[in-house]
């Protein structure tokens, strides 16, 4: 009885630990600059996407055509410029964020709620539960995410949230992997096996003892694929399956705007620079995420 | 008899170009240049290589790119654009188009004469061999039509042939099952060309690249480059070209660098944007054929509430074509008014068009029932089209009618658009010079009529004109089909798309064509 | 050490019978089917179904996975719907290209990302770190077919250097590969900084650098080479990434290789190809994973031990 008590209490001061835990590893992220100007510009990126339904109007500003001013060079009235449909460019960059912004996070939703639950089971239980989740994970890896797309995307038909699924479901098996190693490193630890021998739940276990524990790689992974997600849906786009015109995602406009490559650049200089920024910003974070959280760089 | 309808021919189609010039008044020029050699009729063309003299350096190697995938080398299996400018290389038919005049001209066959209605007769010249040496017998002709009852592309096109006779070794008798005024028409499609008996017996998986064509086949790397090396025992005229390559680019605005950096001499479809700066640069011409493929916004004429004529005439009112031409292609390519092929038999487009009138298509609206408007989905191929897709989601929001597009690939539009699932669809259709070509936009059984568009006097019409040889007739019941169609109008016509070709200005020796019968065999390109 | 061996071939051969099965029908999920592209235009809807029926399209799924795996069993693939071409063959003309791409990738990604690591960890915190680690990233940060057009437009038309594309000599795979590389450059950049940062505070460099050896050296000889090995690891499971071909780079570049191959084989629905491409793509794959642990284990006794107890 006596021993069971002390091992409670060694839950509860872990959990105090880590309390103080975070407020070390979020002194340890302001440091770095680097990371700090990626959760500026993704910060800065979603209040732009939030507040792009306040500032324009998607019927008109979007969306509008007007052929009379079609193709123009990027001046004051237009500064990104005008398409092929005379639909300003400023105005759909910037309502791209929305597109862009949400497709990250919904697909890398999709993979890490996904992934994380299937990576957490397999690493917990292990055995056969574990041999068949990861050879399921094999053979999505093994099949070509523009295939998964093309099925997905076809088969639901093209719309933004079909895109999300085959971008989401795609990123799925790293997450499995990298959620079953880190389970894997703490399933064994002392505080774990205290629980159990508490009588705690199994998945009760898993949501509250395990997982917290293996986060820090699965945060950084979802703060990549999030960039990485942005890339792969402007990839869908280049092979026509991305989402659905006229709406002004990022990768739909710099596909869009390959064609007049030669003559009008500033077509896919603008979108293509809202791409990379942001997908820098992600990948910004998720370097510094990795650092502040490994502990064998602690200094 | 048969001079008689040889006269009649010719007739036919004097009478048909007289027409057409009379009827399309001023666009009677454009109809010509559409089939007319571009070196004399379009714009920036290869004029200073055209004229070259006894010392002139060629070019020992020419590089065409392409941003169509070469599949394979089989006359009998593809017939596309992209495949029938290669099998123009390398296989000859036994009849050619003279793109200038419009009329039949020998290749193979030297000359041919109508026995009866149904009974072709042609001698074939006895100077022709095949790039493995043989001589080109009347034989190889009956195995060619004998083994294109097989083939995939080939089995339609000859199953009204009863029977195909060597009458001797160089004369060849095809009997028809019923008359078919538009059989040498079509003979001049590489489909119909000529294979070596003797090289199919040999090697039955690769013997179909053996042809009488000026290119030989050197090396076939597929999802790559086709390679030809000049065959020179070929019975016309030689190109001073030694190897010719047909290159694979899939990336279009890549496809136009590469001609622009000197790696490849010609550059086939453009688009219109990339056209720009082929005409701007000094060391290129640019190429610009007026094209005989229809751009159309289609509806699916079988399905409700597409169905009702009133409501798609009510679109047609609604449509600013001018506002289409402008933004997908850059202002190129002429305004459709009939879904017919512009080049094609039977052309007529006299009718005028549906005005710009949102009053109008309202009311139409309403009398059809929907006077709050109503919800209609395109789908589109991925690719230009798109944008035509968003133009006319702009201009219909005009009169309520609130589009979502459907963008698809290829594949999926044609299993959609056979399975009947689709509201309306943006798409082209090619037509061919033929005036039977026809059928395939309106015949309820075709897979290119896409509207699944049925009526009963057309199919009539149709079936009545290929076996008419009265040219006026003929041109009577064509303009009939399309006085229907412009009232019923499953298909609105946007507009014949403008085709462009990038080249080296020093190439020269390409015949340039509307159709797939761009002729690339003569190219070359001289050195400085 | 057999037993690993089985076992590996067993799981691989798993996989194989998992990814044909889901292939398949994911394709067939997909709407059109290869007859888009195979009949003719001016096929009637009669015609195009007497072809289906002819190709033996028209049975139930389940049958026609079965006849395939059929012959995959006696070792046959197939053949294309498209071009009928042996499925094996296609695929073997066109990995070499594809390898050739991916180990110059890799290449260039460790060109790349040596210096800009080892700068980043010799310089922690400091603005030439952070110049570094964004410099890694910026490849990772562009979509590929932008920053090929990128380079196209400078690298070939500008400057003239190399080809736009094609697979014709060495100069036509330098853009290609500093296309993929530089997507790669970040991770791998990432894992010599971090591993040199550990091995840098390692006792055996203090014992170094007391002993007065020079920091550069230190860094160089010592530091780099206990470095080398975790980034070896990393590079090497981005190999079997970029085997997989690289769709985009290689269709910018009209690069003739597997991704493009199975590219198009997706847009004509040849089920036969993609099915067969992407078999013999995860079977290329597990070889090489094979022979890499392999490697590791001839090199590494531990690991070797840890095979003997038939673990992972």
């Amino acid at each position: 009885m006596d021993n069971h008590r002390s091992k409670h209490k060694s839950i509860r001061t872990e959990k105090e630990t880590s309390r103080q835990h975070r407020n070390e590893l979020w002194y340890r992220f302001k440091k770095n600059k680097g990371a700090m100007l990626g959760l500026f510009i993704i910060v800065f990126l979603v209040l732009v996407a939030l507040s792009a339904d306040f500032l324009l109007d998607y019927k008109t500003d979007v969306i509008g055509q007007n052929l009379k001013e079609r193709l123009q060079s990027p001046s004051l009235t237009h500064l990104f410029g005008t398409d092929e449909l005379g639909r300003d460019l400023f105005f759909r960059v910037i309502y791209g964020a929305r597109f862009s912004i949400s497709i990250g996070v919904i697909s890398v939703s999709i993979g890490l709620i996904t992934g994380t639950f299937f990576g957490a089971i397999a690493g917990y239980f292990g055995g056969y539960i574990e041999e068949v989740i990861m050879r399921i994970t094999d053979i999505m890896s093994a099949i070509p995410s523009i295939l998964l797309a093309i099925a997905i995307v076809t088969a639901l038909g093209a719309s933004t949230l079909n895109l999300m699924i085959a971008v989401g479901v795609a990123s799925i098996p790293e997450f499995v992997r990298i959620t079953r190693a880190s389970v894997l490193m703490v399933r064994n630890q002392e505080f774990i096996e205290a629980a159990r021998a508490l009588g705690v739940k199994e998945w009760k276990i898993i949501i509250s003892h395990v997982l917290p524990n293996a986060l820090a790689p699965i945060i950084v992974q979802t703060t990549l694929t999030t960039g990485s997600s942005i890339i792969s849906a402007s990839g869908l786009s280049f092979l026509g399956l991305g989402v659905p015109a006229p709406a002004p995602e990022w990768g739909s406009l710099l596909s869009a705007g390959r064609k007049f490559i030669r003559g009008y650049a500033y077509l896919t200089l603008f979108p293509g620079m809202a791409i990379m920024f942001t997908v820098l910003a992600f990948n910004l974070m998720g370097d510094g995420l990795r650092d502040v959280l490994d502990p064998k760089l602690k200094q | 008899m048969s001079n008689f309808i040889k006269r009649k021919r010719l007739f036919l189609i004097i009478c048909s170009m007289t027409i057409m010039v009379l009827m399309s008044g001023c666009g009677s020029k454009e109809a010509e240049t559409s089939q007319g050699d571009a070196q004399s009729s379009s714009t920036g063309t290869t004029s200073e290589a055209a004229a070259p003299t006894e010392n002139t350096k060629y070019k020992e190697e020419v590089v065409i790119n392409t941003g169509a995938q070469v599949t394979t080398l089989d006359v009998q299996e593809v017939s596309n654009v992209a495949h029938n400018r290669v099998f123009k290389l390398t296989h000859d038919t036994l009849v050619d188009l003279d793109i200038d005049t419009g009329k039949i001209v020998p290749k193979l066959a030297k000359e041919w004469e109508w026995l009866s209605p149904t009974e072709l007769q042609l001698k074939l010249r006895n100077d022709v061999f095949f790039h493995n040496g043989e001589e080109l017998k009347a034989s190889d002709v009956v195995f060619t039509f004998k083994r294109a009852e097989n083939g995939k592309a080939s089995t339609g096109r000859v199953s009204n042939f009863v029977d195909v006779v060597a009458v001797d070794d160089f004369t060849v008798k095809i009997t028809l099952n019923k008359p078919f005024v538009d059989l040498l028409d079509n003979m001049t499609i590489p489909v119909y060309s000529i294979l070596s008996e003797k090289a199919l017996i040999d090697d039955p998986n690769m013997g179909y690249t053996v042809g009488t064509g000026v290119w030989k086949l050197n090396e076939f790397v597929s999802n790559d480059y086709v390679s030809f090396d000049r065959f020179d025992k070929y019975w016309g005229e030689l190109t001073p070209t030694q190897k010719l390559k047909v290159k694979y680019v899939p990336e279009s605005s890549v496809s136009v660098i590469s001609l622009e950096n000197g790696e490849a001499d010609l550059c086939t479809d453009l688009t219109s944007s990339d056209a720009v700066f082929v005409e701007k640069n000094k060391d290129l011409s640019l190429v610009e054929i007026d094209g005989t493929t229809c751009q159309f916004f289609g509806f699916n004429a079988s399905k409700a509430p597409w169905d009702n004529k009133l409501l798609r005439q009510a679109v047609a009112h609604a449509i600013v074509k001018e506002d289409i031409i402008t933004a997908t292609e850059n202002g190129y390519g002429k305004l459709a008014t009939t879904f017919w092929g512009n080049s094609q038999f039977g052309y007529y487009d006299g009718f005028g068009d549906y005005e710009y009138d949102l009053d109008e298509a309202k009311r139409l609206l309403a009398e059809a029932g929907y006077p709050n408007g109503l919800d209609l989905e395109i789908t589109v191929p991925t690719g230009y089209r798109v944008t035509t897709a968003e133009l006319l989601q702009a201009q219909l929001s005009q009169i309520g009618i609130n589009v979502t597009i459907n963008e698809v690939d290829s594949a999926a539009l044609t299993s959609i658009t056979n399975d009947g699932t689709h509201e309306s669809f943006v798409y082209g259709l090619g037509f061919n010079t033929a005036g039977d070509d026809i059928r395939r936009a309106y015949s309820p059984k075709s897979t290119t009529n896409r509207s699944h568009y049925a009526n009963d006097r057309v199919i009539e019409l149709i079936d009545l004109a290929v076996a008419e040889f009265d040219t006026d007739k003929r041109l009577a019941d064509y303009k009939e089909i399309q006085e229907i169609a412009h009232d019923e109008i499953p298909v609105i016509p946007l507009y014949y798309q403008t085709l462009f070709f990038g080249t080296n200005k020093n190439l020269g020796g390409v015949t340039w064509n509307s159709t797939s019968n761009t002729d690339f065999s003569g190219i070359y390109v001289i050195e400085k | 050490m057999l037993r690993y061996i089985l076992r590996r071939i067993f799981l691989m051969i798993f996989v194989v019978l998992g990814v044909s099965f889901v292939v398949f029908f994911v394709i067939n999920l997909a709407p059109g089917d290869v007859l888009s592209k195979i009949a003719p235009e001016d096929a009637t809807l009669e015609e195009v179904e007497a072809l289906r029926v002819e190709l033996g399209l028209d049975r139930p799924i389940m049958f026609r996975y079965l006849d395939y795996m059929k012959g995959f069993v006696k070792g046959d693939l197939g053949k294309s719907y498209i071009t009928g071409d042996d499925v094996f063959k296609t695929y073997m003309a066109k990995l070499p290209a594809t390898l050739k791409l991916a180990f110059a990738s890799i290449f260039v990604s460790i060109l790349i990302s040596i210096p800009l690591g080892i700068m980043a960890a010799k310089n922690r915190g400091s603005w030439k770190d952070n110049v570094s680690m964004v410099a890694a990233l910026l490849g990772l940060s562009m979509p590929n077919f932008w920053l090929g057009l990128l380079l196209i437009l400078l690298f070939s038309l500008k400057l003239g250097w190399f080809p736009t594309g094609g697979a014709i000599g060495f100069k036509s795979l330098i853009l290609p590969a500093i296309t993929v590389g530089t997507g790669l450059a970040a991770l791998l950049t990432r894992t010599v900084r971090s591993s040199m940062l550990e091995v840098i505070r390692q006792d055996y460099l203090r014992t170094a650098r007391a002993k007065g050896v020079k920091e550069k050296i230190v860094i160089n000889k010592h530091a780099f080479k206990n470095a080398l090995i975790p980034t070896i690891t990393i590079a090497g499971t981005q190999l079997t990434r970029v085997l997989g071909g690289a769709v985009i780079t290689e269709t910018i570049f009209a690069w003739p290789g597997v991704g493009r191959l199975i590219l198009d084989a997706v847009y004509s629905r040849d089920v036969t190809m993609i099915t067969g491409c992407i078999i013999l793509k995860s079977i290329t794959i597990s070889i090489i994973l094979l022979i890499v642990d392999l490697l590791y284990a001839a090199v590494d006794p531990r690991i070797r031990a840890q095979f003997a107890k038939g673990g992972k």
